[in-house]
């Protein structure tokens, strides 16, 4: 039984003029304590939804199946009154572009402060809850605490938003998402938003604070070196779900779904002469069902089973090397043993 | 009451503008649609009033506060003049005075607006002190003195409003061709050497048009409910009938101790819905031009949980 | 303090409006055509001796440019000339109507804003809903209803049962002195009907902003984080939204100061309330111009006066604005 494990989620959002978008369609994962998670994909192919999901941060008009398992319980199961209790004290979320993600009339310490006031510092829904309360003092000293943690001097905390510069920013939300001591962060393009040298120093927090702190981290991102800098394993997503998914090493070196190897392409090479391919055409239509692979318009490698069934996540070949390569594809080419 | 023309103008930022979207904005809304239909109707009704009141509004043609009858569906006024007979005719002379006002506001507000974003500097400035000192100056007290002062004659209660809308457009207006203004294709414009009617006339109006009309439309309302104040204090013409005076009367001859509602409640009636109808078509418009994009985070209801389905073995 | 430039750059404008208020006053009534406080032509009961005084005091019989001077003179002095009707001085009659307003207008506006401020909440919170749709709809209505409409429809429904005229009891005091407790008792009771009017007259703007500005501000990224970081919804409504919500409303308190006093007008007409907008009616009737003049400066600045400190509370409640 890992820390965190996500299976068959799905989410359905209700459109205003009737209908269905099918936003996330079937994600699965297993997340170890400590373990540094990737989850890659282009824009619109669900990541985002799929880690709101997790935390239960859906929009009314939302529908979700799936289970979403900490420690073995099923924290969906009740819907938003059973997942709450969990929010920040198990699971916390750093959010892409904290421009806004703070509270622009509210001084930083206090937004840090303000969940250990609530919920303790100690990790674990139920266990700080009531009982325990921290006082105002006791939490902003700790806030005062983390906000070191992060690079940040405690006395900046008395400041507004507003002042921060965007990587200052980015690190006292990542502060913040630390207040209840969660086992599981995630970081939902926490750097998109960041000039470069900013986006390598926040990346290095995060690996720093993983190691640090024995917190697992799912890392939402479309940035694939990224990906490769932070992260033991990552799943690409392509159209609300997971089509490939494997330790960075084995999807970088030994890629087998077509979506990646394209992925990967698009993505210039500093080093390389080579020119640089974009993926045509676009991503299928989520509001209405999909005949066979979603990724057939673009693929470069169809066969005829590819137009009359959809893929399931399998997992792919032998191990190679040393130790368990946990290596899943949804291709039928790879099921028929083809070449990538 | 225009303030809340104020704050939608000066809060939002307009992202599209095209001609279409007004006719858009009213195919798609309802209450734009029904907005513009309650105008239309009083428009009619007024252009038609001197067809369709069954009674002269002069002459008595029944007894004082005469209750709503057959033959009277509103009843009578104090002079034993037929209600439903005013009511059509005042609904002319507001209307005209509602309409002449707004227009003159609207043509010195959109071209002090255009003028003092477009050429900023030493024009804005000036404009724009002017425009402070009447947008703090309080509306209805202002109005009583210069009414009083140059005389309760129906031109001066229009040039009065004008005098005081034409302030509220003028600062939107201004805003939103400072931000157009800042646009690549007008300085594109400019470097060609297109000269400054040009531009103005090609490039900024069609983008403040939407917006100066939504103002517009909007300001017909303020203008409206104005001359039923000026009226009602007493400083309007007594001899012409307004919906104003209609209240006017109502209240200086006791209409209400003598019970005559009838003598009140429509013509209230009549005034709120047309202020309504120009209060939902404007802000109808504004709401095209600004549409929310952001999804509430946060409601009183909540995402479902729908039963899990399988995928089928083999499947991770 | 932060913003101490700010704030006095603010004061200084607020002073330079009441300035140039002071000054088109002046012009208004001394100037223009109407002309009618020269004018003494004009004067009701004008004596020899009333004519003399006012040529005196007013230096009529001097340019026009040091009646100006005069006449800031006279200001600094807190002097406004006096009434043509009562001979009395009008600062001091001023003073007196503008204490019999305040707690009226105070008590509606005040009211229409929590009831506003409520209803747009309890709106936004139930967006889409039965009870959000009548709720807006109500206050669309209500915005729309003229104030004098509103007054005459409360005149018609509750005049049976509240005072309707004037503050006091006219005959309270006959059968033996009142108790201060009595007095404030019939105020009181006299101030119902003009307060609710403005009230009803006010509070729908307040609440359709408040609505608008509520789902604004629940859109916005932060409201998610508050979300997330397991704050109950009440707890995030409290500390997170509604405080964000409020402050377009400070601006537009500030704008609606105008109609504020449009509507006490209105009202304080309809019911008779012996305060500074019923001064300002009668003296149009009564041609009593010192009145008249006094009576719009003192709400052209109130005016002022007000939206300065609706300006340094939005200042005071939003960090972001920095100059």
């Amino acid at each position: 039984m890992s820390l965190l494990e996500v299976r068959d989620l799905n989410v359905w959002f209700r459109l205003p003029g009737g209908g269905e978008l099918h936003a996330v369609q079937g994600v699965s994962f297993d997340l170890g304590p400590g373990e540094r998670f990737g989850l890659v994909g282009e824009s619109g192919c669900g990541k985002t939804t799929s880690v709101l999901a997790m935390m239960g941060l859906l929009p009314p008009n939302a529908s979700v199946a799936g289970e979403v398992r900490l420690s073995g319980t099923d924290i969906l199961a009740g819907g938003e009154d059973s997942v709450r209790p969990h929010r920040w004290t198990d699971l916390a979320m750093v959010f892409q572009g904290a421009m806004n993600a703070l509270n622009p009339v509210r001084n930083v310490i206090a937004q840090i402060a303000e969940p250990i006031m609530l919920h303790g510092s100690g990790g674990g829904a139920g266990g700080a809850r009531g009982a325990g309360r921290v006082s105002a003092v006791a939490a902003r000293k700790r806030a005062g605490e983390l906000l070191e943690l992060v690079g940040i001097p405690a006395a900046a905390g008395a400041r507004y938003p507003h002042e921060f510069s965007g990587g200052m920013r980015q690190r006292a939300a990542i502060a913040m998402a630390l207040a209840c001591e969660p086992k599981v962060l995630l970081a939902d393009e926490p750097t998109t938003a960041l000039d470069v040298m900013v986006q390598a120093q926040i990346t290095d927090l995060l690996v720093r604070l993983c190691e640090e702190l024995g917190l697992a981290l799912v890392l939402v991102t479309h940035d694939l070196p990224v990906v490769a800098q932070v992260c033991q394993r990552a799943g690409v997503m392509y159209a609300g779900e997971i089509v490939e998914t494997g330790t960075t090493d084995s999807l970088f070196h030994n890629t087998r779904h077509p979506y990646t190897r394209l992925l990967f392409a698009a993505t210039p090479d500093l080093y390389a002469d080579d020119d640089v391919t974009s993926i045509p055409g676009a991503p299928p239509r989520l509001d209405e069902p999909i005949m066979g692979c979603p990724f057939l318009p673009r693929c470069d490698s169809v066969v005829d089973r590819c137009a009359a069934e959809r893929p399931l996540l399998r997992l792919a070949g032998a191990a190679d090397g040393a130790g368990e390569v946990r290596h899943a594809v949804a291709c039928h080419r790879d099921d028929a043993g083809g070449t990538t | 009451m225009s303030a809340i023309a104020t704050e939608a103008g000066l809060t939002g930022t307009v992202s599209r503008a095209r001609a279409g979207l007004i006719r858009q904005a009213i195919t798609e809304r309802k209450a734009a649609a029904l907005g513009l239909g309650i105008i239309v109707f009083f428009v009619v009704l007024a252009v038609a009033a001197p067809l369709i009141a069954p009674y002269s509004t002069t002459a008595p043609s029944c007894a004082v506060f005469a209750p709503p009858s057959a033959s009277h569906w509103l009843g009578c006024d104090d002079g034993g003049i037929d209600m439903l007979s005013e009511i059509i005719s005042g609904g002319r002379i507001s209307l005209i005075i509602g309409f002449a006002a707004t227009l003159i506001a609207m043509l010195i507000g959109g071209g002090v607006g255009i003028l003092s974003g477009y050429f900023g500097r030493w024009l804005d400035i000036a404009l724009m002190r002017i425009t402070d000192y009447l947008l703090v100056i309080p509306d209805l007290a202002f109005a009583m003195v210069i009414a009083d002062v140059w005389g309760p004659s129906l031109s001066h209660v229009i040039a009065v409003i004008a005098i005081l809308e034409w302030a509220t457009t003028a600062r939107i207006i201004r805003a939103q061709v400072m931000s157009v203004k800042e646009r690549v294709y007008i300085k594109r414009a400019r470097s060609i050497g297109a000269s400054h009617l040009r531009i103005i006339g090609r490039h900024i109006l069609p983008q403040v048009g939407p917006l100066l009309m939504a103002n517009t439309v909007l300001t017909i309302a303020v203008a409206i409910y104005l001359e039923t104040a000026l009226a009602f204090l007493g400083l309007e013409d007594p001899t012409t009938t307004t919906w104003g005076t209609i209240l006017e009367h109502a209240f200086d001859r006791a209409a209400v101790s003598a019970g005559a509602w009838w003598a009140i409640v429509p013509d209230g009636i009549v005034i709120t819905l047309l202020i309504m109808g120009c209060f939902l078509l404007g802000q109808a418009i504004e709401d095209a031009l600004n549409p929310r994009l952001k999804v509430a985070h946060l409601s009183s209801r909540r995402w479902a949980l729908r039963p899990l389905a399988g995928r089928g073995p083999g499947a991770i | 303090m932060r913003g101490a430039d700010y704030v006095i750059r603010r004061i200084g404008f607020a002073l330079l409006t009441i300035f140039i208020a002071i000054t088109i006053n002046f012009f208004l009534f001394r100037v223009l055509p109407g002309n009618v406080v020269s004018d003494l032509a004009r004067v009701p009961h004008a004596t020899p001796q009333l004519r003399h005084a006012l040529t005196v005091e007013f230096g009529l019989d001097r340019p026009k440019w040091e009646q100006y001077l005069i006449y800031l003179r006279e200001l600094l002095h807190g002097s406004m000339g006096i009434s043509f009707a009562t001979q009395q001085p009008v600062s001091q009659l001023l003073f007196n109507d503008l204490k019999n307003t305040i707690p009226m207008v105070a008590i509606g506006t005040l009211g229409a804003i929590v009831v506003g401020i409520g209803t747009g909440v309890l709106s936004a919170w139930r967006r889409g809903s039965a009870s959000d749709h009548v709720s807006t709809n109500l206050a669309i209505a209500f915005y729309a209803f003229p104030t004098q409409f509103l007054g005459l429809m409360l005149l018609i429904l509750l005049g049976g049962l509240l005072p309707t005229s004037g503050m006091e009891n006219p005959y309270a005091g006959v059968f033996g002195p009142q108790s201060t407790m009595a007095r404030f008792q019939d105020i009181g009771l006299h101030l119902i009907l003009p307060a609710l009017t403005l009230l009803l007259t006010l509070y729908g703007e307040f609440t359709l902003i408040m609505r608008s500005s509520m789902l604004e501000t629940l859109g916005e990224d932060y409201v998610l984080t508050a979300r997330a970081k397991g704050l109950s919804d009440r707890r995030i409504i409290a500390r997170h939204v509604v405080r964000n919500a409020l402050l377009p409303i400070a601006t537009l308190v500030a704008l609606s100061i105008g109609w504020i006093v449009g509507g006490a007008i209105l009202v304080e007409y309809i019911f008779s309330w012996p305060g500074i907008g019923q001064a300002l009616w009668q003296a149009i009737n009564q041609r009593d111009y010192p009145m008249l003049q006094g009576g719009f400066l003192i709400l052209a600045v109130s005016v002022v006066v007000l939206n300065l400190l609706a300006d340094l509370a939005y200042f005071k409640l939003d960090p972001r604005i920095s100059e």
